[in-house]
């Protein structure tokens, strides 16, 4: 579904990612763990050309999307929805507008069609009840929350997360991990989520990436990753353990 | 030996002045390419009518009161001190209704109304730009099919060309009013000796090349706030420096370009 060959990407002297190459299967949930500051925010925005690798290649069902320009990048966004680190809902919209907002853009529906989607959405994340609310009048928990029903309300093939559950409380992110899970067991959805939870990618990923400074230092099954002896991998599992 | 030392410290000297030119060319590349992606966007819609009429409101509405109530001082303080300076060297104010209030049209209505914009409109835009940015909005409005050119920088584009005008023409206006009451009560010289001076000094021509700087002024302000906005760094130290940097480069602009219409106009005279 996603096959990441020789990626480099680098800002002036400073490389960032220094040649990754992994795949992500269709319908498999692939988190990619890490320390701040190694490149995994940077592997996200490469992967829908919000910025564009040095050198190698990245496919979306085949197709390199490297080359592609902005208008033609408008298809791979239409096929992978992304969940920003920060909420990034639109001030000057209701919740239910900014839900709303892609859908008007981006598909022919009519507005009862987006009405019951934009509802069905809200309601995978428990927000259905704050449609007229300004994202300014509700919590950041619930603001990520609202996000995340804008990216699922478009249905995307492929679902790309960056921290979805830092700033959420246990309660909400547990139900977070469910929805990634559930989507991606019952609509076949691939997902690449960026975490610093080794704990929820043991429970839920079928395969995890383990970067530092913006290489791979291990990659496998969960349970290829808790025999790992890799000293960062050891790091992450002491912080499960503990 | 110390040929090579001698070299080492020309080395150190010159190369910081090299790292700036290249920094600097760079810039000005990034500001073209920018700006060419702005006006190509003039004609690209779709065309965001609501969000036009919010900025408008923005720009020209809100700011019409600090904007009336500096140029009425700055029109004030030009009759009097025009006043003190034609009796110093000439003994006579009488030419100073005429003088004042071609300088009013020619200059002051236009350049003090931009430099306040600047400190309102731009610095506003490039801090709710560079928010935007470090927010990851701007990415999102990418995700979801939107050029945030189209969406956020032509809207305050055509506002802030179209308020602009409109407040340097009430500018104008305020300005001769208030230098037509000082003049009256200060320098004995009643509103009929004032419009008489005035009708002899100002034609259309000026009011009108008022008015085009206010276009020029109102087209820079937003260019220049949302370059530094869009260009900011992700932080809360790179907000604070892009609404600096953008305040500071569109009023130095604006002086710049004030100088080159003033000179191309006195062509057409």
């Amino acid at each position: 579904m996603l096959d990441y060959l020789n990626v480099v990407k680098s800002f002036g002297t400073r490389t960032i990612l220094h040649g990754l190459s992994f795949s992500v299967s269709k319908g498999s949930i692939c988190f990619i763990l890490g320390t701040s500051g190694t490149g995994k925010s940077v592997l996200l925005k490469n992967t829908v050309g919000l910025m564009k690798p040095d050198s190698g290649q990245i496919l979306l069902e085949g197709k390199d999307i490297v080359p592609l320009s902005e208008d033609e990048l408008g298809e791979v966004r239409r096929k992978c929805g992304m969940v920003f680190q920060q909420p990034a809902l639109l001030d000057s919209l209701s919740v239910f507008d900014n839900v709303a907002f892609g859908l008007r853009r981006l598909t022919k529906m009519n507005e009862t069609q987006i009405r019951d989607r934009v509802i069905e959405a809200l309601t995978a994340v428990n927000m259905e009840k704050i449609l007229t609310r300004r994202p300014s009048e509700i919590s950041y928990g619930m603001q990520k929350r609202v996000s995340l029903a804008r990216t699922l309300a478009l249905e995307p093939q492929v679902l790309l997360f960056d921290e979805p559950t830092t700033g959420l409380d246990p309660q909400t992110t547990r139900a977070v991990n469910d929805l990634i899970y559930s989507l991606s067991r019952k609509y076949n959805t691939s997902s690449l989520v960026v975490s610093h939870d080794m704990a929820c990618a043991l429970a839920i990923a079928d395969q995890i990436v383990v970067l530092d400074k913006g290489s791979i230092v291990d990659m496998g099954t969960p349970k290829e990753i808790r025999q790992s002896q890799v000293p960062l991998v050891r790091d992450f599992m002491r912080e499960v353990q503990a | 030996m110390k040929s090579a030392s001698v070299n080492s410290s020309e080395i150190r000297l010159i190369s910081p002045l090299g790292r700036l030119t290249l920094s600097t060319l760079r810039q000005g590349q990034n500001f073209l390419d920018f700006f060419a992606e702005t006006m190509a966007s003039l004609i690209k819609p779709p065309f965001f009518f609501h969000e036009f009429i919010k900025q408008l409101h923005f720009i020209a509405n809100e700011s019409l009161f600090i904007i009336l109530i500096s140029v009425c001082f700055a029109a004030m303080v030009t009759l009097l001190e025009s006043s003190f300076h034609m009796k110093l060297v000439i003994q006579n104010d009488s030419l100073v209704p005429g003088f004042a209030a071609l300088l009013i049209i020619r200059e002051l209505g236009a350049v003090v109304t931009a430099l306040l914009l600047v400190s309102r409109v731009g610095a506003g835009i490039a801090a709710e730009i560079s928010t935007m940015k470090t927010t990851e909005q701007i990415d999102a409005f990418r995700m979801l099919g939107l050029d945030p050119i189209v969406f956020l920088v032509k809207p305050r584009l055509l506002a802030s060309v179209f308020g602009t005008v409109l407040l340097v023409g009430a500018a104008n206006v305020v300005c001769i009013f208030c230098a037509m009451m000082i003049s009256d009560s200060l320098l004995g010289q009643p509103p009929a000796q004032f419009l008489a001076a005035m009708n002899r000094f100002i034609d259309f021509q000026d009011l009108l090349f008022s008015l085009v700087k206010g276009a020029c002024f109102g087209f820079v302000i937003p260019i220049v706030a949302c370059y530094f906005g869009f260009g900011c760094k992700d932080s809360s130290e790179g907000v604070g420096q892009a609404t600096t940097t953008s305040v500071v480069a569109a009023s130095i602009a604006i002086i710049f370009l004030d100088f080159i219409l003033s000179y191309i106009f006195t062509y057409f005279y």
